[in-house]
């Protein structure tokens, strides 16, 4: 059936759970300055130096025991990554040389990934490089859809949208990964632009869009209302042109919105199980607890490329239950199933310096959701006469 | 629930737990705070226990500590000026010798620093004989090595010896690192932060003394009382890796817990590894000391094939 | 034929694993060729490595071919002049594509 086939297309990600991610963080420079970015401390000075990399690859791929995982996702991340393609390129070519030299497993699977805002994907150099990896590569570009909607956030320093910057990059950018997906974010602000922005995305080609809101503490009385229309004005527009057969939108997900079993006990997000490498070759959980992330709290280090991983301060991250962290009312919340966190930012938001306390500022927004979901999939339903899940 | 609070009424008291401090200087808690804090625990029906330090405290300090039912911790060369508290040995020798009078059996209290871990067994030897109950405390975890840990395990091996000649002769001490893990069903831990707070010379209240020494945040003050948040991080129901374990005996120290992986409620492996060579080491014990009564009426340990329990929760790897 | 692609069998979870391998290992050696070209000396700690690198490819390269011979020989495959197979690494499932397909970068046959 249409609907599980949906699901699983979505969930297939490439090695998923078999993968271990580790990003680099090769600058904290960007040419943007995104209203909802987590980033608060972009700054020109912070690059990543080549030694450094190639201290962190010679550990990872030193310590076997301790990366295990059959296959590896190199990532490279920003600020804005483009911005030091020269450096991408020569640590890629060191990675790459490396596996292949010490036998590691690695060499047989392995991908680099990289998200950009798409500024300077026509570059020469970001072209030679897509050509030097071009089976082994993924990238996505971001785009907030409408330019109303992309330009009210996506904007260069001088308050200057970006859209038309980023879109002139997208048909080159679709020719050389047909199934590129982009990643939206959506806040306050752009909250009355989802539909049409949705939309627009899919009619620039890109047929998958995965979308949040932020968990920031942004969300103003009366947002999840305006929210929920936007979803279900988004939802009568796929039924009716019977969109649901090419294109995806993550913000309908037939999982949503139940129940979860105390037994169900995972941690959502990946922190820990990923490991990020700074600038200065310290290791984070995640680029989230990093210098340049974080507001006013200490950055989280665990461990860095000199002495390797410092296993006891990683122990929180992986010992992370849902229920262990989260507060009595989302343990007993009815419709929990989906409603995500991002513990770089309950780390932030949190009263003491911890993990371990949930921020819930999505909480209305969630809901909004679940309701907007039980909309689609009942209208599904009904259109396709059957049962979707 | 909060029952007890401890008083350091001297900040240059010996440790008595796993933290430590270098304070050799009297740092008298002022007399005014003093009687500030025995309001606050009245008001709150908590349960005193003060921890003085060597030097003699003035008259108008014991008059109000004497005013107030109460327990306290000491360094053992007090013994004779503090009938009924708590002695604590310093393995670095300056109270090794000390005790209370002769014949009589009090609870001990064994802090051994890192340097002094091979004299364990003997230590622990030596207090039996006067000992109703000893604790032996682990200090400077933070800074074991395998080597340590290694040499923990034969230590614990030879102090059993001791213990199980002991309880043969029919004298039962009860030994924290042995005899707890036998007597427990179920987790008691040191419970710093939830059963317990520490009021410290500044007026302010702890998590626990150690929090204190390192400069923590405050849990509170006696003005304005609790006011830590996160309490519910301190509980076990909220420490995934020890809501798994049976290391019931463990202190399951939420300062070592800070100290090493910047939370409240993940275990270092440390802490893990040498509550789990304990637990080993009690089970054993057991199986040895089989027939002796009461012994034999305890429920048998079970044996199992991990020393961290981290390592039995399926998300440990790095990547699931 | 007339659909694109149709299926024609499937292989072994194991014989999956081994052409996915192949499949990875053919376009990392590719790459990495790519890659030596424009590399620093010092970062080439011994120039033997291009020598290993070929033999590398020359013997993933008869490797991969072996293992589409030996299966399309031992299950009987379809075969259609000017046509090539192809494996969905998820399934294990065999495809039949004409030329016009873009069944690409999916394992297939050379
Ligand atoms: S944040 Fe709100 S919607 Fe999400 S699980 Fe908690 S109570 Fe439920
Ligand atoms: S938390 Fe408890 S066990 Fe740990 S040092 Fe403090 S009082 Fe001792
Ligand atoms: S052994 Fe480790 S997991 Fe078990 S109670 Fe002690 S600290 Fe917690």
């Amino acid at each position: 059936m249409d609907g599980l086939e949906d699901l699983k297309r979505r969930e297939a990600s490439w090695e998923e759970g078999r993968a271990k991610n580790i990003t680099f963080i090769v600058t904290e420079d960007c040419q943007l300055r995104c209203k909802y970015c987590y980033l608060v401390g972009k700054n020109p000075g912070r690059r990543m130096d080549f030694g450094v990399a190639r201290q962190a690859v010679d550990y990872l791929l030193g310590a076997r025991e301790l990366f295990d995982d059959p296959s590896v996702i190199w990532e490279f991340i920003g600020g804005e990554p483009l911005m030091e393609i020269e450096l991408i390129d020569r640590i890629s070519d060191y990675i790459k040389l490396r596996m292949y030299e010490t036998g590691h497993p690695w060499f047989n699977s392995y991908r680099f990934s990289l998200s950009t805002n798409g500024l300077a994907y026509d570059d020469p150099r970001v072209q030679r490089f897509i050509f030097k990896n071009r089976t082994h590569l993924s990238i996505g570009i971001t785009i907030d859809g409408v330019r109303e909607k992309h330009d009210i956030a996506r904007v260069f320093a001088d308050g200057r949208g970006s859209y038309d910057a980023v879109v002139r990059n997208i048909p080159l950018w679709l020719r050389q990964f047909p199934d590129a997906a982009t990643k939206v974010t959506v806040a306050h602000d752009d909250l009355p632009y989802v539909k049409e922005s949705v939309l627009h995305i899919w009619n620039l080609g890109v047929k998958t869009v995965n979308i949040n809101v932020v968990f920031e503490d942004v969300w103003q009385p009366g947002d999840d209302t305006l929210f929920e229309a936007q979803l279900v004005g988004l939802a009568d527009a796929i039924v009716d042109g019977e969109l649901y057969r090419e294109y995806d939108c993550s913000f309908f997900d037939a999982t949503i919105g139940q129940p979860l079993d105390p037994a169900d006990n995972q941690n959502w997000c990946g922190s820990g199980k990923m490991l990020a490498v700074g600038a200065k070759g310290e290791f984070y959980p995640c680029v989230r607890f990093a210098p340049h992330s974080m507001g006013n709290k200490r950055p989280r280090a665990v461990g860095n490329c000199a002495d390797g991983v410092n296993a006891n301060l990683l122990r929180p991250f992986l010992a992370l239950t849902r229920l262990a962290q989260s507060p009595p009312e989302c343990a007993a919340c009815e419709v929990a199933s989906g409603c995500a966190w991002c513990q770089g930012l309950n780390y932030e938001a949190a009263a003491t310096d911890t993990i371990y306390q949930r921020a819930t500022y999505i909480c209305l927004m969630h809901k909004a959701r679940v309701r907007a979901n039980r909309y689609y999939w009942d209208r599904l339903r009904r259109k396709r006469g059957g049962n979707i899940c | 629930m909060l029952t007890h609070l401890l008083v350091l009424v001297d900040g240059s008291a010996p440790s008595f737990c796993h933290y430590g401090h270098d304070r050799r200087i009297t740092e008298l808690m002022p007399l005014a705070v003093l009687e500030r804090t025995v309001a606050f625990a009245h008001d709150r029906r908590l349960a005193l226990t003060y921890v003085p330090g060597r030097e003699e405290l003035p008259p108008e300090y014991r008059a109000v500590m004497d005013n107030t039912a109460h327990a306290a911790i000491v360094p053992a060369g007090l013994a004779g000026r503090y009938p009924d508290a708590i002695l604590v040995v310093d393995a670095d020798g300056n109270d090794g010798s000390a005790g209370g009078a002769a014949g009589e059996r009090r609870q001990f209290i064994l802090r051994l620093p890192r340097h002094r871990l091979a004299a364990m067994a003997d230590l622990v030897r030596d207090c039996l004989g006067r000992a109703s109950r000893l604790n032996v405390y682990l200090g400077d975890i933070e800074r074991y090595t395998a080597a340590d840990i290694e040499e923990y395990g034969r230590q614990l091996e030879l102090a059993a010896g001791y213990v199980a000649a002991v309880y043969r002769q029919g004298s039962l001490p009860e030994v924290n690192i042995f005899s707890d893990r036998m007597l427990l069903s179920a987790m008691n831990n040191c419970d710093a932060g939830v059963v317990h707070l520490t009021a410290a010379p500044d007026g302010k209240l702890y998590i626990c003394p150690g929090f204190y020494y390192d400069g923590e945040q405050p849990a509170g003050s006696l003005e304005d009382g609790i006011t830590l948040a996160n309490r519910q991080l301190l509980t076990l129901a909220n420490a995934p890796i020890c809501s798994c374990c049976d290391a019931f005996h463990c202190k399951r120290c939420v300062y070592l817990n800070n100290k090493l992986t910047l939370e409240w409620n993940t275990p270092s492996r440390e802490q893990c590894v040498l509550a789990h060579l304990e637990r080993n080491a009690a089970r054993l014990l057991l199986d040895r000391l089989g027939s002796v009564p009461p012994f034999s009426r305890l429920r048998a340990i079970p044996a199992v094939d991990y020393l961290d329990p981290f390592d039995q929760i399926p998300t440990r790897r790095l990547q699931p | 034929m007339t659909d694109a692609r149709r299926k024609i069998g499937a292989v072994t979870p194991d014989e999956r694993d081994e052409i996915k391998v192949l499949f990875e290992r053919k376009n990392a050696l590719g790459e990495l060729f790519r890659s030596l070209a424009g590399m620093p000396d010092e970062e080439l700690a011994q120039s033997a490595i291009y020598e290993r690198l070929v033999r590398d490819m020359g013997e993933t390269a008869t490797r991969f071919q072996a293992w589409w011979d030996e299966k399309s020989a031992r299950y009987g495959w379809e075969n259609i002049c000017g046509c090539s197979w192809e494996i969905d690494f998820a399934s294990g499932d065999i495809y039949i594509c004409r030329p016009a397909a873009p069944c690409g970068e999916k394992g297939g046959q050379p």
